[in-house]
């Protein structure tokens, strides 16, 4: 008895000075993902893990939900983090030390469906699935619905769903025959059901609304406040090294599926279709400060809640 | 008599007093109101939500829907109850359909409601299965506690149906009724908020809740909770009422 005990002692001991030795003379810096097209951007950087500073252990960690990444991140457990921009305000108004680094897509949301609908005032009178309610792709629906003379109280019916994932199996199964989603769920649709089309782009219609030349840029790169400050060539680096992915990716769709495959549960042949309809354009947030400001305004106009309940202030965004 | 309440009413206020403080004191450590907001700032959330214009129509969705269903369960539960509760064929036959329905866990309802139907229904469907059991046991329950002499007798003296209805079965089955129907209610609203939560009905609380959580409103998740807790208290009350009422009428 005691002896077993001993040497259960013993084995945990062991355990934590042999876990706690590499930690000591190693930086590691935890980068998540979503499995979404944030995703994508990096595709490249989870597959290979590339040495960027010599010393310095990147993980890479991909996550199913925004709930998840939040968490992650209020706990600190994030160091470089892919978010949604609104979600990246909401975080900074709320006092966790975070700064936007780099806008990582301009926009993934389209209406699909099987119905003969060629314009926004179509959807008059229609029922259509929309996810992410109170969220950007619910926001701008409702936005877009409005400039075009549709009123979404009363002149169709929205069902909101909980995630893409849901909403594309039914659009796929026919249950709904109509649905805002973004990608890669659309290429994943039109693959598996025929009768679908895309209808209506979020991206070109927010460009002739706000009169700009980019869409909107619906996600994000976050570096925790410390890291950014104790070790900013480090920063540089991995987005040096994150804008080469990047754009790797947009040319090589090709190349990119089967990784896609590997890490983000979406399939190959879909990831290649999707790269081109992801707007993937991985830039400095410095950079893009007035149209990510343009675009935080918007949304501040419709739910104030929704970039937690102010314009951030320059104190969010990294500079150069 | 009076001394003893006085003591009662004393020690549920330092209680409440000691759950505000803990509740405070955890707030404070933490310091982070998006993990765990401070009683005040749950308040303070409170006032400001029964500002705006949404804070009434969510609420009035709830409770018509909570009410409804409740509604639904408990007719579906004393007839199916006092059914079983006098034929024991009745009885036998339904009795593996509860426990079956009892067992199944909430989640798989609510997850199978989600696949069948549309966000208003999910919501009377789960709570009625929830809560129709529920009551269906407390009345044959009740039926099953009377006397079986007593039922003899009235078999002999040929008394009518009616009146064994209203005079034997209705006072052995009143204060199980009147505790289905406190459980039942209870149950309700946990089990309304959860079921909204998941199937996004345009109004709600739940549906609302879900989306200040996605926003990082801590607070006004904590302010939902408490209107919750308020109405669940508030129908616990005028069921003590009610049932302290009948009771004594009974006796």
């Amino acid at each position: 008895m005691r002896k077993q005990l001993l040497f259960t002692v013993g084995l945990i001991l062991l355990f934590l000075v042999a876990s706690s030795l590499p930690a000591a003379e190693k930086t590691t810096i935890n980068v998540m993902v979503l499995s979404g097209p944030t995703g994508l951007s990096l595709v490249k950087m989870v597959e290979e893990k590339p040495d960027l500073v010599p010393g310095v252990t990147f993980n890479y960690t991909v996550l199913t939900s925004p709930e998840q990444m939040s968490a992650k991140i209020i706990a600190g457990e994030a160091d470089i983090a892919a978010v949604p921009t609104n979600l990246a305000a909401i975080l900074y108004n709320k006092g966790i030390p975070i700064k936007l680094a780099a806008i990582t897509n301009w926009g993934v949301m389209y209406v699909i469906g099987s119905e003969p609908i060629t314009s926004w005032s179509d959807l008059k009178g229609r029922e259509i699935g929309v996810t992410g309610k109170g969220n950007t792709p619910d926001l701008l629906f409702r936005y877009f619905l409005g400039a075009n003379g549709v009123d979404p109280e009363k002149d169709l019916q929205i069902r909101y769903y909980a995630s893409p994932k849901e909403l594309a199996n039914l659009v796929i199964a026919g249950k709904v025959t109509l649905a805002t989603l973004p990608e890669p769920w659309i290429t994943e649709a039109l693959s598996r059901n025929s009768d679908l089309k895309v209808l209506l782009d979020y991206q070109t219609e927010w460009s002739r609304l706000e009169k700009q030349k980019e869409a909107y840029p619906q996600s994000a790169l976050v570096v925790k406040s410390a890291l950014a400050a104790a070790n900013p060539a480090l920063v540089d680096t991995f987005l040096e090294a994150a804008i080469a992915a990047n754009n790797w990716v947009v040319e090589h769709p090709e190349a990119a599926g089967p990784y896609a495959e590997k890490h983000l549960a979406i399939s190959a042949a879909a990831a290649t279709e999707a790269i081109p309809r992801c707007n993937l354009r991985l830039v400095r947030a410095y950079l893009v400060r007035s149209e990510i400001e343009h675009y935080l305004e918007k949304l501040y106009s419709f739910e104030p809640q929704s970039i937690g309940g102010k314009l951030p202030d320059a104190g969010f965004y990294l500079s150069e | 008599m009076p001394d003893s309440t006085c003591r009662n009413r004393v020690i549920t206020f330092v209680s409440f007093l000691t759950l505000i403080l803990v509740w405070s004191g955890a707030a404070a450590l933490l310091g982070k109101e998006i993990i765990l907001p401070t009683p005040a700032a749950t308040l303070r959330r409170l006032v400001q939500l029964m500002g705006t214009g949404q804070f009434w129509p969510h609420l009035a969705a709830t409770l018509s829907r909570g009410l409804a269903a409740f509604a639904l369960s408990y007719l579906a539960g004393l007839s199916v109850g006092l059914l079983s509760g006098i034929n024991r064929n009745f009885r036998t036959f339904f009795h593996l359909w509860l426990t079956v329905i009892r067992s199944t866990p909430t989640m798989s309802l609510i997850l199978l409601a989600l696949i069948w139907f549309r966000a208003e229904a999910v919501t009377l469907f789960v709570t009625f299965l929830v809560v129709f059991p529920l009551v269906t046991q407390n009345v044959s329950e009740g039926i099953s506690q009377i006397n079986p002499e007593l039922k003899e007798m009235a078999r002999l003296y040929q008394v009518p149906f009616p009146a064994i209805l209203r005079r034997m079965y209705l006072p052995a089955i009143l204060p199980y009724l009147a505790t289905g129907a406190a459980s039942g209610l209870g149950l309700t609203w946990k089990v309304i908020i959860a079921a909204e939560v998941l199937a996004y009905p345009r109004l709600g609380i739940g549906a609302r809740m879900d989306t200040a959580r996605s926003y990082l409103e801590t607070a006004e998740v904590f302010a939902w909770t408490v209107v919750v807790i308020g109405i669940s208290l508030f129908f616990d009350r005028i069921l003590q009422r009610l049932i302290k009422k009948q009771l004594l009428y009974w006796e």
